[in-house]
């Protein structure tokens, strides 16, 4: 029987504030371990949390982007559990009155070229702010641990998802669409990868059309979108392995995914799941939020990639998937927008972008590389090329050079001799040597074979070092062979 | 020289009748031969520098308070930087504060010269003065029963002034039973920033002190919003210097259900206290609370006590045995570090408010017991406030008066219990409250305390500065 996955998504964002949630300490990443440390970071008595402004600012944001609710009153919570990452042993959260409730996000649930893009509503339940934890760091070949608290107070904001993804395809492209809007309204850089986005993936499986949910696990910090997918896959497996073949009794249980092994652990059962003895934390006033606080934070807010990629299909008549591409990346967006500005060639400047940038980043894997291509420069280039001064070819390899090396694409051109040859004397001199050279050629093509033009087209341009202006060798050759 | 209040003790070092330096130096040796423990060190380097300091400036004329120059005692649970700060723990033994809290940069600023740490209960919990790891301080009226410290320090004539936290209300009991006062002030008004944290939404750092007009002269001083606590009151008044000259405009309303509880202590005391306040001018009136008050009142010992064990089992989390504070012998495990570290360094009553906090916050408990106590907390906030709208202060017992002997910690943890029906109400409202002295009008001192609307400390004051006869402390 085919059975039916349901996905819940727990994403948490570090904010991109200065400084750490209640304390004044720094709150970057990449520090020496304990540098950004204060007596409230290592848990001392007689500290006590003062809110960050900015991360109420940033979380206020996230809501707004997200549809949600901002609720004009919330309150910060005390969790209770004791480990050493966690300095006071609780952690401050908003368990029972958070400050968004209800919104949702589209996301795009085909993305193939051709067809146009389907959405699919995914709803959130909540976005609550709340404090990150230090880190354990365990030394090798040693039974000694070592904590670094630097992370300790660094302020999140954890989105809870509704249980609304069928398909690891859909929780993936919901990250990614949180991700992008995100990094749009500044919230957070939402790098997995130096954990500053983490979700939790909360799992089940039931037989179509049942109303209520199958028992479920929740998989905990996943850091890594080809991990999710694959966590997803296996739990999906075990889920249906375990009703169809009785395999194992599923039991609503915490699990750990380890990638390296392909597969997921228990860590605790409901049953001894922890009491994390929430109340309300008594040194924090609750959060009183203004409708011009709310004002404040949604004028300050730029255009949104929804927003941007409707403009650009119908200012610039881009490709629902060229546009959704280039808006749905704030790095693309700004060059491609900053470009646009320069040189009005907005189907053109696309398809560098889309063709060449993306190409040479995913081949790097890097998705901060967008840094390294400037708009002034770019303009520059797709200059060169409609004005016939280099050819398409040659105005790859300068790009390239631009991504690698940081080129000008004048100097480079300069230097490496790019520049078209269009002197008409100099190239009707090498297609008059071409065809003389070529009999066989001319003939074939007078007889009917098209394709020979090609060749002594490829042999002019060959010639020519492959600066031969294409229009101008076009021509000429038409002409010789009249 | 020691038989001063701090306002006259200031003012002859202000006039360099005598030197900070020596008033200083008299202190620190009458200390050293107390035989109550009131103190569980000095320190004689940092005070006879400052108290040169102070000299210094005072001899050029600049007086930076009315206090300078003057001796003061801080509680254990108040942290000054450098300075080793136990809490009463044996878990802090070793805790050496990296910061000041916010009332010493104050006091300090202000000329005031610490001259050591006084004893404290565990984190301040029970208040029974016998939960201290370093040992009992007794009561210098009668050697034979307990007392807080700050308060016996101030009784036996060591300091003129003392800084403690008010928890469960013991700082106010014991100003009752020691013959010295005891101010409250309003929650929010003093800066928590760098106590010792147990009882978050209410506990305040106060003024004890031999005068009324001493305790209100030191709450001048650590009174002010701070922005490093979140809890504070903006634009917090400071009490005039000026005291009023009779009791003309004050109306106070007398609790009698909290009086007639006491019995003949309570009727004597209650008798004695209304003729002075009467002859003062003020009008006194009954303010029998209506039976469903009556109920709730009697509900905020309970409610207390629930709120106290839920913040101190979370505040006491931080203790793990990781970070700082006590490092047992021996674990195997990484479990085994917090759970010996807590087990062999918390005291009995620390341990009971853990099990009895953890208890009320589980999710199963959660409704019945911690929220039920919110609820009282905030009727109990309500009909303050609506009697306070009729009287501009309530008079209250301080305690039951009964002693607290030192050799019976289990019936004094008992005791504390009922006790706590006299200072709950103003500690879980977040009022101003003062305890000061009663005649012994029988063999039990139950003390009189007044509470006032928020931010009304001006009233206390005038009402003990006028009513209080002379010194009870020899």
């Amino acid at each position: 029987m085919k059975y039916e996955l349901v996905i819940g998504l727990e994403v948490h964002v570090e904010m991109a504030t200065q400084s750490k949630l209640f304390c004044t300490c720094s709150a970057s990443f990449g520090a020496e371990p304990n540098e950004n440390v204060c007596p409230a970071c290592c848990g001392m008595p007689g500290l006590l949390p003062v809110l960050n402004k900015k991360a109420v600012d940033l979380a206020i944001a996230a809501g707004l982007v997200t549809n949600c609710r901002i609720n004009p009153r919330s309150v910060f919570d005390k969790k209770n559990y004791y480990y050493p990452d966690l300095p006071t042993s609780y952690q401050i959260t908003q368990f029972y009155d958070p400050i968004c409730t209800d919104g949702f996000i589209d996301i795009a649930v085909n993305d193939n070229k051709k067809d146009p893009i389907n959405t699919k509503t995914i709803r959130i339940k909540q976005i609550h702010i709340e404090e990150d934890a230090g880190k354990l760091l365990h030394a090798p070949n040693s039974d000694q641990s070592m904590i670094d608290y630097n992370r300790a107070g660094v302020p999140l904001v954890e989105i809870v998802s509704q249980p609304d993804f069928r398909c690891a395809d859909e929780a993936i492209a919901y990250i990614e669409k949180l991700r992008s809007i995100l990094r749009y309204a500044g919230v957070s850089d939402c790098k997995m990868e130096e954990g500053s986005m983490r979700a939790d993936v909360n799992i089940s499986v039931r037989k179509p059309g049942d109303e209520s949910f199958g028992v479920r696990s929740e998989i905990k910090n996943m850091n890594s979108l080809k991990a999710i997918a694959r966590a997803i896959e296996y739990e999906y497996r075990r889920h249906v392995d375990a009703l169809e073949l009785g395999t194992e009794e599923l039991v609503q249980e915490t699990r750990r995914w380890d990638d390296t092994h392909n597969r997921s652990y228990a860590m605790r059962t409901k049953e001894n799941a922890t009491d994390y003895l929430y109340f309300p934390n008594p040194d924090i006033p609750p959060l009183d939020i203004s409708d011009n606080w709310i004002a404040s934070v949604r004028n300050a807010l730029p255009e949104m990639p929804d927003v941007k990629k409707a403009r650009y299909m119908t200012e610039y008549a881009l490709s629902d998937y060229d546009s959704a591409i280039i808006a749905g990346n704030k790095d693309l967006a700004d060059l491609f927008d900053a470009t646009c500005g320069l040189h009005p060639e907005p189907k053109e400047i696309a398809n560098w972008i889309i063709g060449e940038l993306l190409a040479l980043m995913k081949k790097d894997d890097d998705e901060t590389a967008v840094a390294r291509i400037d708009a002034p420069r770019l303009a520059q280039l797709i200059k060169l090329v409609s004005t016939n001064r280099i050819n398409r070819l040659n105005a790859k390899k300068v790009f390239a050079a631009m991504y690698r090396e940081n080129a000008d694409p004048l100097d480079y051109c300069e230097k490496h001799n790019l520049f078209s040859e269009s002197d008409d004397t100099l190239i009707k001199q090498v297609i008059n040597d071409i065809i003389n050279a070529n009999p066989k050629s001319v003939e074939d093509y007078k007889s009917g074979k098209l394709k020979a033009k090609d060749f002594l087209f490829g042999q002019a341009m060959r010639t020519l070092r492959g600066n031969g202006d294409p229009a101008v060798i076009k021509r000429l050759l038409e002409e010789a062979l009249g | 020289m020691h038989t001063l209040d701090a306002l006259t003790l200031a003012n002859q070092i202000r006039r360099r009748d005598l030197t900070a330096f020596e008033v200083a130096k008299h202190t620190l040796s009458r200390i050293d031969a107390d035989t109550n423990n009131c103190f569980l060190y000095t320190t004689p380097e940092t005070a006879l520098v400052a108290a040169k300091r102070i000299d210094a400036r005072l001899e050029q004329g600049d007086c930076p308070s009315p206090l300078a120059g003057v001796p003061i005692a801080i509680d254990d649970t108040i942290l000054v930087r450098g300075d080793r700060c136990t809490a009463g723990s044996r878990m802090l033994d070793n805790f050496i504060s990296p910061f000041n809290a916010t009332v010493i940069d104050k006091i300090l600023a202000a000329g005031l010269i610490p001259v050591g740490r006084t004893n404290t209960d565990e984190f301040g919990v029970c208040g029974s003065g016998d939960t201290c790891y370093h040992g009992i301080t007794l009561n210098p009226l009668d050697s034979s029963n307990l007392a807080g410290a700050a308060a016996a320090a101030i009784s036996s004539r060591l300091v003129p002034l003392a800084l403690c936290a008010d928890t469960l209300g013991a700082q106010r009991k014991f100003a009752s039973q020691t013959g010295t006062i005891f101010l409250k002030p309003t929650y929010g008004k003093v800066s928590r920033f760098g106590l010792v944290p147990y009882i978050s939404s209410a506990e305040q750092i106060g003024a004890a002190g031999a005068t009324i007009g001493d305790t209100a002269a030191l709450l001048n001083i650590i009174a002010g919003y701070d922005p490093k606590d979140g809890t504070g009151i903006p634009n917090s008044d400071l009490i005039p210097p000026e005291p009023s000259q009779d009791l003309r405009h004050l109306r106070i309303g007398i609790a009698t259900d909290y009086w007639t509880t006491l019995g003949r202590t309570g009727t004597a005391t209650l008798t004695e206290t209304r003729e002075r306040l009467t002859a003062l001018g003020a009008t006194l009136q009954d303010c029998p609370l209506p039976q469903q008050q009556t109920d709730i009142l009697g509900m905020a010992s309970m409610a207390l006590q629930i709120i106290a064990a839920a913040e101190g089992c979370n505040n006491f989390s931080r203790y793990d045995g990781i970070k700082f504070g006590y490092r047992p012998q021996t674990y195997a495990t990484l479990d085994d570090i917090s759970i010996n570290s807590r087990s062999e360094s918390f005291g009995r009553e620390v341990k009971k408010t853990i099990l009895f906090g953890s208890f009320v916050l589980a999710q199963q408990q959660y409704e019945a017991y911690y929220l039920q106590a919110l609820k009282i907390r905030r009727l109990i906030q309500q009909q303050l406030a609506q009697a306070l709208q009729t009287y501009d202060c309530l008079l209250i017992p301080a305690s039951t008066g009964q002693p607290y002997h030192k050799t019976n910690p289990e019936a004094n943890a008992r005791q504390c219990l009922t006790d706590t029906h006299y200072t709950a109400p103003a500690t879980l409202a977040g009022y101003p409250a003062v305890a000061a002295p009663s005649p012994a009008v029988t063999q039990e001192r139950c003390g009189i305390q007044f509470i006032a609307a928020p931010n009304n400390e001006q009233i206390l004051f005038d009402i003990v500065n006028l009513s209080t006869t002379d010194s009870l402390i020899p």
